[in-house]
């Protein structure tokens, strides 16, 4: 089967920082890919580049997906909008009827157990955890053929993670593709069942999460074992 | 996704901002206050004057913080921008921008041509220094566009405004001077090509004095800077990134 997604040496630098060197990774379709890395390894860079929100200085990647949704580590919003109105235009720019959105919106909204009263007040005005959940009720909206999610877990509290873990789930069993960036390593084991891990801006390695050993090791493996070792002796 | 559906999204966003701020506001209800005032100390004929030749203000004021503060806050990254989609966003923002000012405008424009023709107070050359006011509106948001990818909140508006500030102190420096800048820009004649250039390039910083001293050179001089700064912008914007915020 052809990859839903395909990167192939892509490089992109800020200034002196090559953040992003010769990266070259696919994601299949159906699947829910775990993207790796220690903090400032590359993640969220590739996921921008991914996004269109930045631009490879070489290289090139090709996205099979019509319909991509997308939930920044930190959501920001438009500080004068209201939350309803967000999701409300966002339904409208992807054909989605007025009826449909709101059927979406309550199911979503029960499931990520997010309180629909919220969506009356600016959206700049919540929490963090329920910006988050707002970006994810964006995404789930548009139903994504592919979505990337940049730490899907942080700002969440233990019983989102696990509706988020469960609709996850969902996603895949509906033939939906996942991309997710994390260094949670123990959550996305949970989910994934492919990984592509990369380190100071290389890809080091890919491909499906093995049986043995499991993804924390491999992970350490390929992001410096040494160090582990060194620091679990202390 | 249908790009009505785009310029209907990148509408909504821009009117509810324009609608969130308190400047705005502020100044659509000192304008509507100064022309009232007007009218009422003076004259109908006075009051319209001052619209015409002040409304441009509207669409320079609608421009504050039009690109920079949007980009720089994170909330372009969202699932609506992908694929590239915020550079069309912010692109049209000047199109949506200077249709909300023409939109005001003509609602005004509209009220004073028909009660000026229903008590025979109104000229028909209004709505020649009407449209040179458009004109001059549409220069002050691709000015202030294209500012406002350099400057941080209003600061794009108010950088403007400062440089009409020192041509207004340049101008009364001058007047007591016979062949001052004063003098030369309200001389009716404006002799040689070189004080028909020196009023342009003043007129690109004050652009409202067009608007009074209409001339093919000036209108065209200003059309071709507006076109050059939306070329600018779209130059500009082609190669933005979103980075860190």
């Amino acid at each position: 089967m052809a990859p839903l997604l395909q990167a192939q040496r892509l490089c992109k630098s800020f200034g002196e920082v090559e953040a992003l060197k010769n990266a070259s990774f696919d994601v299949q379709a159906n699947s829910v890919t775990g993207f790796l890395g220690e903090n400032g390894a590359g993640k969220t860079t590739v996921l921008k580049l991914l996004l269109g929100f930045l631009r490879p200085d070489c290289g090139c990647f090709s996205v099979g997906a019509e319909r991509i949704g997308y939930v920044p580590e930190r959501p920001a919003f438009f500080p004068w909008l209201r939350g309803g109105e967000i999701l409300e235009h966002t339904a409208r720019l992807f054909g989605i009827s007025r009826s449909e959105a709101e059927e979406r919106t309550d199911l979503l909204c029960r499931r990520l157990a997010f309180d629909r009263r919220l969506l009356g007040r600016k959206a700049q005005t919540y929490s963090l955890g329920n910006q988050k959940k707002l970006s994810y009720l964006q995404s789930l909206l548009i139903r994504p053929d592919l979505l990337m999610i940049d730490e899907p877990f942080s700002a969440l509290d233990p019983a989102s993670i696990r509706s988020v873990r469960l609709i996850f789930r969902g996603l895949k069993d509906q033939g939906r593709t996942l991309l997710l960036s994390s260094h949670l390593v123990s959550e996305l084991e949970k989910v994934c069942d492919a990984f592509i891990i990369i380190r100071a801006g290389r890809i080091v390695a890919q491909g499906p999460i093995p049986a043995q050993p499991d993804l924390e090791s491999l992970f350490f493996y390929y992001t410096g074992a040494g160090e582990y070792r060194s620091a679990s002796r202390l | 996704m249908a790009s009505r559906d785009r310029l209907r999204l990148a509408f909504f966003i821009s009117w509810r901002k324009l609608l969130a701020s308190r400047v705005n506001v502020l100044v659509g209800c000192g304008f509507l206050f100064l022309l009232a005032f007007l009218w009422i100390k003076d004259s109908f004929r006075v009051s319209s004057g001052a619209f015409l030749y002040l409304f441009p203000y509207l669409f320079l004021f609608f421009s504050q913080d039009m690109m920079g503060d949007e980009i720089r806050s994170g909330a372009l990254e969202n699932v609506i921008f992908v694929s590239g989609r915020f550079r069309v966003y912010l692109l049209s923002k000047n199109a949506l921008v200077a249709a909300c000012g023409l939109g005001i405008a003509s609602v005004l424009f509209s009220a004073i041509a028909l009660y000026g023709s229903l008590t025979r107070q109104f000229e028909t050359h209004s709505f020649g220094l009407f449209a040179t006011g458009i004109l001059v509106g549409a220069y002050y948001v691709a000015l202030a566009g294209f500012l406002s990818l350099f400057f941080r909140a209003g600061s794009n508006v108010l950088a403007v405004l400062l440089g009409q500030i020192a041509i207004f102190v340049a101008l009364l420096f001058s007047a007591s001077q016979r062949s001052g800048l004063a003098a030369r820009l309200t001389d009716a004649s404006v002799p040689g090509m070189g004080a028909r250039l020196e009023f342009l390039g003043v007129s690109l910083v004050l652009p409202n004095i067009i608007i009074g001293r209409r001339s093919w050179l000036n209108l065209l001089g200003l059309g071709a800077m507006t076109g050059l700064l939306f070329a600018l912008q779209s130059w500009k914007i082609g190669s933005l990134e979103l980075r860190k915020k």
